[in-house]
């Protein structure tokens, strides 16, 4: 679970977040919606403490990681998973070991530095690749990859990381509508099988009701209001 | 905006004509050398290969000074190109320090070190090895670093978020992507090496320079001309290699 409290962040001068609040439970899918600029991206780092928030507390699993540096800080980044927009994929290493990515901090450096994976890591991540579909596509080369499949690896990537909480940056905004829904409802899958505590930035309303059980809309820098979502979606 | 034109391009002429003094331009001493220079050249054919395994045991010392030098180089730089890149170094007090020494290592050529390590180590191709390598050291640190600092931030920020090492992450996240262009800068600052390391030999430090210039002294043109012919075939056979394999990486 993490827990955002008035979150602000100023940059070049803009007030980008004046007072952002958000909660996500375990098993529950936040989508956050707001226009470009918005500064949705920017709760997403601030919630992984990838930037510093001017104001504010953030609590994952109710411990409070707002002023957390060094060894800590790390320790609990390690509990968030965080998929990017564009994938961040070693583009020249395959699948399965840009899978294996998500547990460099468990591997010993000889074997990083050699590639000469551990056999428990292999299995975590070959299973991690198998959940998101992408089982026979382990030795190919991330960037012959299309564009659904790298986010599949992106996301098994955050599972062999172990994280239990998913920060997900518009999953879907560079792919086609089928894919598009493939993802998200592996995405709503992983929410409800293994209780990640997910929040999800989109653009589209349909993708909105397809995947969140809640919707929060960012503008102006604060989290206003939320939106309705049909019945059976568990509106918050 | 004319007239600034006007001036700018009257500073430009001035600047020339005063760099063209300061070294000693002078074109009637070129026409009349030019002569006696065909003259020699002339003289020169057939170009001698009497000695031709001797020119060979030449040629090899110089490509063998400019593998090792470029080698030891490459791995001197290793380390100094992660202290001198700016995303991957672990602290700013290492990166202006590493940064001067590269800068200091690639600011002094190759020719200048082996002049000073013939000194230290003896006549020979081992000063030549030493200079090679510590210039080396100083330029593929340098691209290397540029490399790195250019590498896509977003796999090693995705990396980083799993608290692991900064060696961890720097193997993993960025040396798969960047390692065709850094082996590319190495493969060429070998190929570049090769073709200094032919004037090693002048300040003494062996290969085939050491004969060109023992030939030059004695006026033994023929034999010039044979020890040329050596050196352009090894730099070509070696640029033509390097380049194939540059080109494979890439």
């Amino acid at each position: 679970m993490i827990v955002a409290r008035n979150i602000a962040k100023t940059l070049s001068g803009r007030a980008v977040l004046r007072a952002a609040s958000v909660t996500v439970k375990a098993g529950e899918v936040v989508a956050l919606v707001g226009p470009s600029g918005s500064g949705k991206t920017t709760l997403l780092r601030c919630l992984a403490r990838l930037l510093e928030p001017d104001a504010g507390t953030i609590e994952l699993h109710g411990l409070d990681v707002t002023h957390l540096a060094g060894r800590k800080l790390y320790r609990a980044r390690r509990d968030i998973g965080l998929v990017y927009q564009q994938f961040n994929l070693v583009r020249r290493l395959s699948a399965l070991d840009n899978v294996l990515g998500g547990r460099l901090n468990e591997i010993p450096t000889w074997r990083v530095l050699t590639r000469n994976w551990p056999a428990n890591d292999v299995a975590i991540a070959q299973a991690a690749l198998a959940r998101v579909g992408l089982a026979t596509h382990a030795a190919q080369r991330a960037d012959r990859l299309s564009g659904g499949q790298q986010q599949r690896v992106a996301i098994a990537r955050a599972l062999a990381q172990g994280s239990r909480v998913l920060l997900i940056d518009e999953p879907v905004s560079s792919l086609d509508p089928e894919t598009a829904a493939s993802i998200l409802r592996l995405i709503r899958e992983l929410a409800s099988e293994r209780g990640f505590a997910v929040l999800v930035t989109l653009h589209r309303p349909e993708d909105v009701v397809r995947v969140a059980d809640r919707a929060l809309r960012l503008q102006d820098g604060v989290l206003r209001d939320r939106l309705p979502l049909p019945a059976g979606r568990g509106l918050g | 905006m004319r007239t600034r034109t006007l001036l700018l391009w009257l500073l430009a002429a001035l600047l020339y004509l005063g760099l063209a003094r300061i070294a000693e331009l002078d074109l009637h001493r070129l026409l009349v050398g030019l002569p006696k220079m065909g003259g020699w050249v002339l003289r020169a054919w057939p170009p001698d290969f009497s000695e031709f395994p001797q020119l060979l045991r030449r040629a090899g010392e110089t490509i063998a000074m400019a593998t090792l030098g470029s080698t030891f180089g490459a791995i001197l730089a290793a380390p100094l190109c992660i202290f001198a890149a700016r995303n991957v170094s672990p602290d700013g007090w290492i990166y202006w320090p590493a940064r001067s020494l590269l800068n200091l290592l690639r600011g002094i050529d190759s020719f200048v070190f082996a002049l000073l390590f013939v000194v230290a180590v003896g006549l020979g191709p081992f000063a030549g090895v030493i200079g090679v390598a510590l210039h080396s050291a100083g330029t593929i640190a340098k691209l290397w670093s540029e490399t790195i600092e250019t590498s896509e931030p977003g796999p090693l920020e995705a990396a980083a978020m799993t608290a692991a090492s900064r060696i961890k992450l720097i193997s993993f996240a960025i040396l798969p992507d960047a390692l065709p262009s850094l082996a590319s800068i190495a493969l060429y600052t070998w190929e570049f090496n090769l073709r200094s390391s032919t004037v090693l030999g002048l300040v003494g430090a062996g290969g085939i320079g050491q004969e060109l210039k023992n030939a030059v002294d004695l006026l033994d043109f023929p034999r010039v001309a044979a020890i040329l012919l050596v050196i352009l075939t090894m730099v070509t056979i070696i640029d033509q290699l390097s380049a194939r394999v540059r080109r494979s990486l890439l």
